[in-house]
Parts: C-alpha cells; sequence; structure tokens
C-alpha cells in the first residue's frame, strides 16, 4: 500500500468525508469485479459493492492496522457475498453434469478451441469462466476469484478469510482441480 | 525433490516468493521431469485464462451512479448515527420509565392526606401533629393539646368530612375549620 493511500485510510477513518470518498473511487472497480466474479451477475455485484462501501464506512472505527485496509475491505465484500450466495439458495450445478450448461456454452465447448490466444479471442470465454467458477461453491469460488483471477497473495486471502494459508492452498487446489476439469480440453 | 513437492509450491514458485535455494531446486527437478513441466506449463495456461478473462463494464454512467448511492447512504448513515446518539438518553428514561412512575405513585399516596387522618389513630396530644401540614395549608396548625373525649370528636369530625380531594389544601383546612368551630377556638 503506498504511503497516499495510507494517508487517506488514516484520514478515513478519522472520520475525513472526502478521504472517504477517494477510496470509494480507487477501490470500486476492484470490489466490483471480485463481486462479479463471486456472484456471476451485474445486479448482485453492485448490491454487494454498494454494500461493500458502506460497512467499511460504518465500521471504519474497526479498522486496527491501516495496511490490512485492503483486506478488511475485501473481508467485508467476500462476507456479504457469501451471505447473499446462501439467501438466493443459488443451484449448485455439478461440473460432471455438462446438460445444465446454457445453449451458447454448450456451443462453445463443442466447437473445440484449441488455444489460450483463441478462447480470450471469443467473446464469450469470460462468460464460460464466470459460469465455470460460478459453479464452484461458495468458500472456493472465492478462494479462486480472489487469488488466481485477482491476483491476491496467498497471505492476503487467508487473512481477507481468515483461515490458515493451509486451507487456502486446500481450497485452491480442489477448485482448480474441477475447473480445470472442465477447461482442460478446450486449452 | 519429489512431484508431489513441486505441485505444492507452484504458486510460489509462479509468484517468485521461493527462497533462491527451493527455487534453484524446482528448476533442477523441472529440467528433469517431463511430467513437472507440463503441469507447470498448463498451470501458467490457467492462471492466464483466469486473469485475462473479463467481466463486462457496466460503463462510466454505472461508475458515477454507484459513488452517488454509497455517498448519499453514508450520509443517511451518518445522520442516522446522530439521531440514535440524540436518542439514547430518552431511550434510557423510557426504560426507566414504569419504575419511576411506581415511585412517584408510592410518594403520592405516601404525602397524600387521607393516611394520616384515620380516626382509629387519634389520640390525646397529637392532634396538632395530624393536622399540621405547612405544605398544603402554608403553615397553619392547631396548637392546643385536647382530652381523649375532643380527639374522639375529632375523629367523627374528619371521617364526616368529604373526601373529594383528599391530602389537598382545601381539605385539609375545611377540616381544621371544622374542628375550631367545633371546639369554639380554643387556640
Amino acid at each position: 500500500m503506498s504511503e497516499e493511500t495510507k494517508v487517506l485510510v488514516q484520514r478515513f477513518i478519522e472520520g475525513d468525508r472526502e478521504a472517504y470518498a477517494e477510496l470509494v473511487r480507487r477501490y470500486k472497480k476492484r470490489i466490483y469485479s471480485l463481486a462479479y466474479r463471486m456472484m456471476g451477475n451485474h445486479s448482485d455485484a453492485d448490491e454487494v459493492t454498494q454494500e461493500t462501501f458502506v460497512r467499511v464506512f460504518e465500521k471504519r472505527q474497526d479498522i486496527r492496522a491501516i495496511t490490512y485496509f485492503q483486506s478488511f475491505l475485501l473481508r467485508i465484500a467476500t462476507n456479504y457475498a457469501i451471505d447473499l450466495l446462501r439467501r438466493k439458495q443459488k443451484r449448485f450445478i455439478s461440473f460432471e453434469d455438462e446438460t445444465e450448461m446454457l445453449p451458447s456454452v454448450q456451443a462453445e465447448m463443442a466447437e473445440g478451441i484449441d488455444t489460450p490466444e483463441r478462447y480470450l479471442e471469443n467473446a464469450e470465454l469470460s462468460e464460460i469462466i464466470s459460469l465455470a467458477i460460478d459453479k464452484l461453491p461458495p468458500k472456493q469460488k472465492i478462494t479462486i476469484a480472489l487469488h488466481d483471477v485477482e491476483g491476491y497473495s496467498m497471505t492476503e486471502v487467508a487473512i481477507t478469510l481468515g483461515c490458515p494459508e493451509a486451507t487456502v492452498r486446500s481450497n485452491l487446489h480442489i477448485a482448480r482441480s474441477k475447473l480445470k476439469k472442465w477447461l482442460a480440453k478446450k486449452l | 525433490m519429489a512431484c508431489q513437492k513441486i505441485s505444492y509450491y507452484l504458486d510460489d514458485y509462479l509468484s517468485g516468493d521461493l527462497p533462491s535455494r527451493d527455487r534453484m531446486e524446482i528448476d533442477s527437478h523441472l529440467a528433469s521431469c517431463p511430467e513437472c513441466k507440463a503441469m507447470l506449463t498448463e498451470h501458467r495456461k490457467f492462471l492466464a485464462v483466469l486473469q485475462e478473462s473479463k467481466i463486462p463494464d457496466p460503463g462510466e454512467d454505472y461508475w458515477l451512479a454507484l459513488e452517488k448511492s454509497v455517498f448519499s447512504r453514508t450520509i443517511d448513515s451518518s445522520a442516522a448515527n446522530v439521531v440514535a446518539e440524540y436518542r439514547k438518553p430518552f431511550i434510557k428514561i423510557w426504560r426507566y420509565l414504569p419504575a419511576v412512575a411506581a415511585v412517584i405513585i408510592l410518594m403520592f399516596f405516601a404525602l397524600s392526606g387521607k393516611p394520616q387522618f384515620p380516626s382509629a389513630q387519634l389520640r390525646a396530644g397529637t392532634v396538632t401533629q395530624l393536622a399540621y401540614d405547612p405544605e398544603l395549608i402554608g403553615g397553619y396548625y392547631l396548637g392546643s393539646n385536647y382530652t381523649g373525649d375532643e380527639v374522639g370528636i375529632m375523629a367523627d369530625l374528619i371521617e364526616a368530612v368529604p373526601l373529594s380531594a383528599p391530602g389537598s389544601a382545601g381539605y385539609n383546612l375545611a377540616m381544621i375549620m371544622q374542628l375550631h368551630a367545633h371546639l369554639g377556638g380554643r387556640n
């Protein structure tokens, strides 16, 4: 975290609304992106993003160490997303059951794309990956979204999720195995 | 180094977080193990696909609307907190109101005139105390001692006084006036 961001966080904790506004501007896309990966649609991602920033504002006195601000933010977002996922009781679609996939995704798979580059060129690739991630159970989904997609370190993910790094490694391993099983034949 | 160990340290290896000694050990293993080399290549591709997959951009209008909504909600939240703080003392008073009311009612009955005039308690020489009530009759009191017979008469008179407003100044004054009239203004 840059010195400038640390100063902003300190001012925010002390009640400076302008500092809060600047932090929202800086982190909104990161939180929305993570929320979208976890929820799989704009409407829910928007709810998670808004709720995260409102809760961060309300709980600013609980930020004990400025350097952990990002983890604090991510933890609020992931906790809210897990709650929302559970509330919605989203149906978990088994990786083995491809008949549950959208017709467009099945067509995509049937095309037989053979390189990552070509895969990425396709406009529906992101949707395919989102769908694949969306099928994971909440904890695995969030772990893979944070670490493999958003690029947070193992330590950051462990702090965010409030669990040991070994648990993060284990969740990653299981989630990757499921995702790879589905995506490998396309790479 | 065993292949299993390579799998465990794959992330640290790719992120460059491994100590140089371990890194050299893995490099050496990869050079002689085509299976692990293939696994590493596959993992790199996998991460590339995940990290380069894009989520739909909600557009600049959305980002502005998001900020506006969050700021508006946090202002509401601040106002709600101020109101909550302002209301706190009143909430506490309401909590204790039944107890306060009970005390006030008990004090009212304790200080009211009615219980102080039971005829059975009247004894010779006690009229001064019983009739005296500076708060209600402005310091007017009967200063004489009476015989037992006279007290008996007074007791009858007290009971004959209408109890429309027991304990009131008018009640006590009327009672004293009647006592004076009956006893011939002896004090």
